[in-house]
């Protein structure tokens, strides 16, 4: 119990201190971003496969609308462009869609019996940091 | 298989004193991998292509896309005709399936929507690939790739690019992937227009050491189709050899961990003749021409992964091309987002060879180049040790107003 409110209150203390590290990062976007994503997904190894697949569909939805969010006050792509704000507004809608056909399969349990195929078959990682040649 | 370092590190050296037998056994096994057989096809458009799209409900019907079921003739593709009568079959059901799902034979994934606006990943099920020869030569396939939404005449569309593996063969390929033929890799790149409006095309590639299928005579000249099936674009089909000047470099990890290599390469005109449409045997013909351009990248694959199947993506992929006199065309800039490498055996190559697929969108250029959009597949085989590689670009470059057509004709 002593180890779990310890780890608790060392969890909250990063949380605070981070926010304040990407508070000084707002100058360097990337950076911010950069270190953003591998908290994320580092939080995100921690789930099981069922909330994993939960937590998936409301990321992509929530970007959909950030998107769209932003489309609509100019800072997207062109109207006519495969990003514009019909095609973020059709995005959003799908994900929406999506997020109940995930939600189906979650309550029925499919979710968490979901099977994975063959390794190197899954996503692509992101590039390395560049390489050095030998 | 691992390569174990001190390998690595022998190999590293051997490779960089260039003895006379390195050399000889580089350029030997160069042209195995350069003459591996290539079939190119094009699935004809109209009725020809019979895919069906799968709703999430029957109800639906067009709406709310699970998958395509995909039944369609394939003819020889020249680069601009295709074969007057189909010389193959490709069945199969793509589906699109999640971001972090990881697919495989026989596995079914979750239920995915086919999503027009966004760019998806998908996995070829059940996927089998039929010749029109005399033995009825057929293969299994699995594959994954990827969607790339774009604008075609107003209406929303996806550009598709996918890897794939091929799992046993028949007839002509029967044994396949075994010592006979080590391997073969299909790239796939097309474009649908939802719900069931789909043009593929298809590139074969098969690892055959014992020359089986390669033939070096000129073979019966392709008896044309009156339809040209993708009269808005320009395929050009490049073979990349090394460049003597820019060896290929090892990248290694910050534990120096082999994870990639630099390549720059020599770009060469090639084409590929084959003997289904008129003879009806399983055979292919690699003419290469005249060099036009250069490619430079770096190549990212975890060469020492134990896995069968290693991931793999390029950066700071620039194609540099040229005419056959010199006269700059332009360059593109295309990287291949999402490819994967195979390890293969090559009789007397003591390390690992690695097929390799991938694809990529083309993300502008210059020159005459300038503005163009359309995709890269890559179909490649490589061999760390001893360094030798044969790496067969398809560009596809969307050209509605025939500029970049005539430019080419133009200067031959």
């Amino acid at each position: 119990m002593r180890e779990l409110a310890r780890s608790m209150a060392s969890f909250s203390w990063t949380m605070s201190i981070f926010g304040v590290e990407q508070m000084t990062n707002l100058m360097a976007p990337r950076r911010a971003v950069s270190a953003f994503g591998a908290v994320t997904r580092k939080a995100e190894e921690t789930l099981g496969p069922g909330l994993r697949a939960a937590f998936r569909t409301g990321d992509r939805l929530q970007q959909a609308m950030m998107d769209l969010s932003f489309s609509l006050v100019g800072l997207g792509p062109r109207k006519d462009a495969p990003g514009g704000p019909v095609a973020q507004a059709g995005n959003l809608g799908i994900e929406i869609l999506q997020l109940g056909v995930d939600s189906a399969s979650w309550v029925n349990g499919t979710a968490w019996r979901q099977q994975q195929g063959t390794q190197g078959w899954g996503p692509v990682p992101p590039p390395p940091e560049p390489g050095r040649p030998q | 298989m691992t390569i174990p370092r001190d390998e690595i590190r022998r190999a590293g050296r051997e490779a960089s004193a260039g003895a006379p037998s390195d050399v000889d056994k580089i350029a030997g096994l160069t042209r195995e991998l350069a003459t591996a057989p290539c079939f190119p096809m094009v699935s004809a458009p109209g009725p020809a292509v019979s895919s069906q799209a799968v709703p999430l409900f029957p109800i639906l019907r067009d709406q709310l896309l699970v998958a395509l079921q995909v039944d369609a003739a394939l003819h020889r593709f020249d680069g601009h005709r295709m074969g007057r009568v189909p010389s193959a079959q490709i069945h199969g059901r793509l589906t699109p399936i999640p971001d972090d799902f990881v697919p495989g034979p026989g596995l079914v994934p979750p239920p995915t929507l086919l999503n027009s606006f966004h760019s998806q990943r998908f996995a070829l099920l059940d996927g089998r690939l039929s010749f029109h020869d005399r033995k009825a030569s057929s293969l299994q396939v699995f594959g994954s790739g990827r969607t790339f939404p774009v604008t075609v005449d107003g209406r929303p569309a996806l550009r598709l690019g996918a890897v794939i593996d091929v799992l046993s063969g028949a007839g002509d390929l029967a044994g396949l992937p075994g010592e006979t033929f080590p391997g073969a890799t299909v790239v796939l790149d097309g474009l649908l227009r939802p719900p069931d409006a789909l043009r593929l095309h298809l590139v074969l590639r098969v690892l055959d050491p014992a020359g089986r299928l390669a033939v070096e005579e000129p073979l019966v000249p392709m008896e044309p189709s009156p339809v040209v099936p993708d009269p808005d674009t320009v395929t050009l089909s490049l073979l990349g050899e090394a460049d003597p000047q820019r060896p290929v470099r090892l990248l290694s990890g910050p534990e120096g961990r082999p994870i990639g290599v630099q390549i720059s390469e020599n770009l060469r005109l090639v084409r590929f003749e084959d003997a289904l449409g008129t003879s009806a045997l399983l055979r292919s013909r690699t003419e290469t021409g005249p060099l036009v351009g250069t490619r430079s990248s770096l190549l990212y694959c975890d060469f020492q992964s134990p896995g069968a199947v290693i991931p793999l993506q390029t950066t700071g992929g620039v194609f540099r091309l040229h005419d056959p006199a010199g006269r700059s065309l332009g360059s593109l800039h295309a990287n291949l987002v999402e490819g994967r490498a195979f390890r293969a055996a090559l009789p007397g190559i003591a390390a690992p060879v690695f097929r390799m697929g991938a694809f990529g969108p083309i993300k502008g250029g210059t020159g005459d180049l300038a503005g163009i959009s359309g995709m890269v597949s890559f179909n490649a085989a490589l061999s760390v040790f001893p360094r030798a590689f044969s790496n067969l670009y398809v560009l596809r470059l969307e050209d509605p107003a025939g500029k970049l057509r005539a430019r080419l004709q133009a200067s031959g």
